[in-house]
């Protein structure tokens, strides 16, 4: 008797066909097109999961990040000077400083929504859509929002790291959140100094980021905030410093410590080292990437399977991801267009299932905002929670009102080709067929034409919202 | 709980939806329609000193609240070297009693408790207290420590266990995400932070044939998978509310503010009380404020969240007064916890457990309620409860919404003296 784990084997049966593919795609990207469904169902599962991981190098930092820089650059030379002068800056005796730092405000409020525009229009163009899609799993678990960072290219620099380590060793990407300047600065490790330890990082680390609580104690949490003193940054003086981290000896507690049954004078790296020997980690991990991509209550056979080849392969992602990919669990019938839609997925899906290229990304990234889901401002730590708390009467309407907007042009040129009749319209959209009383009262509403209210209407549907 | 309507109480109701049509006609028809419904009963205007429209409304201090810097513990050294940055002055908190004022951004909540309209509970926790933000604030919305029921809100099993035929809007949230407090069974709540624009909207030349379209696609069928049905009723939900809210927004429209302050927090109470006014079904109503997560330089940025939160509260009250609605409606604040007793090096103040509570509106009974916990005789740092917030809780479904709390609380919590006399019995007899 195969596990849920086992890879998925076609028979005649049950083959490997679009509603699959369909399926694969959707989970491991953004709203696929019918063309990308065909080529799945050719190559069969295992050549589409392995293509599925083959990314494309980093790409560059958008444009507009040289604007931030340049108004950083006013600011730091003048404080620099008044610093040389020994003058004391304040904004009472130097009120020209108001306006340079208004001004570095504004870039970095302008960059953060051209850095959100900017990944929304790869999540919809990427040759490798999982990847983009691991990099939204990373940024709805290691958590930072720029409400608190106030630095768009740090949290640039942050999706950079997310991208690198998307599928990679999941050890190597925690070592780097850990040194993260926005993550330093949103859960306040900057501030974590010895004999006054900041708490905050050293809790979410083991309740969110690494373990799940239950795992360890309340001593455990303030014993790791004494190992975590001193990574901090390189300095405040000027926005650069502020981007370098730096673990700083002098503020640093190396006294001895009992974190987890282990004492030492441990510092950050052995923390982490004790987190990823605990059986809980690659549990957690496992548990959170399948609730991701498979739905939030996974089959917990193949969450151990997962989590025991996580511990297997040193946290490598790969091989686990694509266990997860394969496995029969992840095309189980109660599986496939179970889960809820998240808001960014079901707005970039909306755009390439319109065949609108380069829509107003602006006003596509504010919608998915109103559905509840702001790139790069999750509401808390823990992220977004997903499922089913992302439909309520408010945000449902959100996303019909996107779809209006989208069908009517007004955010860039739609493919009126793409929808030749209401069923190619239906097919493209839903990737299923209508249950019976909604394909008649369609058929009826719409005159059987897949005019604009009628691709409005199916992409307003329940079925619509699902994936 | 009660028994189904008489036809005694149902002529006695319709007499009291006539009379009051002249100023609240439009949910005239879902409220003759929930009349079999028995929590509806609060409707009726018979008892002695009974609100019509017990109206709740929840605000979630969202970050963990600082509870000794908001009610300030002055005549306590222990407060004062526990905190040489952030103490509150002994001079500028404004008095409650001999040993608790509140704190100087609070003016606008000192004139309402002044004028009888604030009672303060002191102490508020739980055991065995969670110091992290998601699991305590869990626990509070879930009123469940143990974390041992279902995985609902408090507010949301009052929907599924006392409200079975509540209309889609028995419980209202003034923001885009649905809080785990009023999640149930069935979605009998709505989530909107736009009330004009809130609806289904065609696209462009569709008009009301899209709309009517719409209407009867989502028809929820039985047999439906279980997403596809759960999304079916939501979009039906929200389509039924959404022609009673814009009517609303037309009116709020028309006055010229009502005196509350712009931020967001007072501009969502405004919205509350014009809801209230218009006569709408809801009966619970939940407004987040956030940010109290005051880990680092707390001083500036918890004066400013304190004056949101006092000045919203005062204009809301002032409100009500004007409408007539004051004793219809209690307000009651809750954070996940207060913070730590001593202030940490960053000008913050780390995670803590304990802090109090504010009911506010006409029928409170005004007072500074139970003891201060010891600032001495502390659990890790923090301040050890007095009052477990289930009792809280309690008092609020028993003496104010008129329904029991064992079976929402999971189990009897003894309700505290803090709303006037006449009402509690009225409301719980």
């Amino acid at each position: 008797m195969p596990g849920a784990f086992d890879p998925f084997v076609p028979s005649p049966a049950d083959p490997w066909d679009a509603r699959k593919a369909a399926h694969l795609l959707r989970r491991a990207g953004f709203g696929p097109l019918p063309e990308e469904v065909d080529r799945a169902v050719a190559a069969g599962l295992d050549r589409t999961v392995d293509a599925l991981f083959a990314f494309p190098p980093d790409p560059p930092a958008p444009a507009v990040f040289d604007d931030v820089r340049g108004a950083e650059q006013q600011l730091d030379s003048t404080l620099e000077a008044l610093r040389a002068a020994k003058q004391r800056i304040d904004l009472k005796t130097h009120p020209e400083l108001r306006a340079l730092y208004q001004e570095v405000g504004r870039q970095h409020g302008r960059a953060i929504v051209t850095l959100a525009t900017w990944w929304l229009d790869r999540m919809a163009t990427s040759p490798a859509p999982l990847q983009e899609k691991l990099v939204l799993f990373w940024h709805g678990h290691f958590t930072s929002a720029f409400g608190d960072v106030h630095d768009a290219v740090a949290m640039f620099n942050q999706n950079q790291l997310y991208r690198r380590s998307a599928a990679g060793n999941f050890a190597r990407l925690l070592d780097g959140v850990a040194r993260d300047p926005a993550m330093l600065r949103y859960l306040n490790n900057d501030a974590n100094r010895k004999g006054h330890p900041n708490e905050n990082w050293a809790r979410e680390l083991m309740e969110l980021f690494t373990m799940g609580i239950g795992h360890y104690t309340e001593t455990d949490v303030k014993e790791s905030a004494r190992a975590w003193t001193g990574w901090t940054l390189r300095d405040y003086r000027t926005a650069e410093d502020r981007r370098v981290f730096a673990f700083k000896l002098m503020i640093h507690d190396d006294g001895p410590k009992m974190f987890l049954g282990q004492a030492g004078p441990w510092d950050g790296t052995d923390v982490m080292r004790i987190i990823l020997g605990q059986e809980a980690t690659p549990r957690w991990i496992a548990g959170k990437l399948a609730a991701f991509f498979v739905g939030p209550a996974p089959d917990a056979g193949l969450v151990a399977a997962m989590a025991q080849q996580l511990r297997a392969a040193n946290y490598e992602l790969t091989p686990a991801l694509k266990t997860m990919l394969r496995s029969r669990a992840f095309y189980r019938p109660d599986v496939m267009l179970a889960q809820v839609k998240g808001p960014v997925e079901f707005a970039v899906g909306a755009v390439r299932h319109l065949g609108i290229n380069a829509p107003d990304w602006v006003r596509v990234y504010q919608a998915a905002g109103a559905m509840g889901q702001r790139l790069f401002f999750p509401p808390t730590v823990a992220g977004w929670h997903g499922g089913t708390s992302w439909i309520n009467a408010g945000t449902i309407f959100a996303r019909t009102d996107l779809a209006a907007g989208l069908i009517s042009g007004r955010l860039g040129p739609v493919d009126d080709a793409a929808f030749p009749t209401l069923d190619a319209a239906v097919t493209r959209l839903l990737a299923r067929p209508l249950p019976p009383h909604r394909r008649v009262t369609l058929a009826q509403a719409t005159g059987g034409q897949p005019s604009r209210e009628a691709v409005h209407l199916v992409m307003s549907l329940p079925e619509y919202m699902v994936a | 709980m009660r028994t189904m309507t008489t036809r005694r109480e149902f002529l006695t109701k319709g007499l009291t939806i006539v009379a009051a049509g002249a100023t609240a006609p439009m949910f005239l028809t879902r409220t003759a329609l929930a009349l079999n419904n028995p929590w509806d009963l609060g409707l009726t205007a018979s008892a002695a000193g009974r609100p019509d429209w017990p109206t709740l409304v929840v605000v979630q201090l969202g970050g963990g609240n600082d509870g000794l810097n908001t009610v300030v513990p002055f005549v306590h050294d222990e407060y004062y070297r526990a905190r040489p940055k952030l103490a509150v002055p002994h001079e500028k908190v404004l008095r409650l009693s001999d040993e608790v004022g509140l704190h100087p951004a609070l003016t606008a909540l000192k004139s309402a408790y002044d004028d009888g309209r604030v009672a303060l509970v002191q102490g508020v926790g739980y055991p065995n207290p969670n110091r992290s933000h998601f699991r305590s604030m869990e626990i509070w919305q879930t009123a469940d420590p143990a974390g041992t029921g279902p995985k609902s809100g408090w507010l949301g099993r009052l929907f599924d266990s006392e409200c079975p035929d509540c209309g889609s809007s028995a419980g209202m949230t003034l923001s885009a995400e649905m809080p785990l407090a009023m999640q149930g069974t069935s979605p009998r709540v709505i989530a909107v932070d736009d009330i004009a624009r809130f609806g289904f909207h065609p696209v462009q030349g569709g008009g009301a044939a899209e709309v009517e379209a719409f209407r009867r696609l989502i028809q929820p069928v039985p047999g439906e998978e279980p997403l596809v049905d759960f999304l079916s009723h939501t979009e039906m939900n929200a389509l039924l509310a959404a022609a009673d809210l814009n009517k609303v927004a037309g009116r709020l429209a028309q006055d010229a503010g009502a005196g509350y302050p712009k931020d967001p927090f007072a501009q969502k109470l405004r919205i509350v009380a014009g809801l209230i006014a218009a006569g709408s079904p809801t009966r619970v109503y939940y407004v987040g404020l956030g940010g109290f997560d005051t880990h680092v330089t707390q001083a500036g940025r918890h004066d400013r969240l304190l004056e949101s939160l006092g000045a919203g509260l005062g204009a809301f009250l002032g409100d009500l007064k004007t409408k007539g609605l004051q004793d219809k409606v209690l307000l009651m604040t809750f954070s996940e916890f207060g913070r730590r007793v001593g202030e940490n090096a960053s000008g913050g103040t780390d995670h803590g457990t304990a802090a109090p509570m504010m009911l506010v509106g006409g029928q409170v009974k005004p007072g500074v309620h139970g003891v201060h916990p010891s600032l001495t005789d502390l659990d890790q740092g923090d301040l050890k409860y007095q009052i477990d917030f289930r009792s809280v809780y309690s008092t609020v479904l028993e003496q104010w919404l008129g329904v029991p709390s064992a079976p929402i609380l999971g189990g009897k919590f003894d309700p505290l003296d803090v709303i006037k006399p006449h009402v509690a019995a009225a409301v719980g007899g």
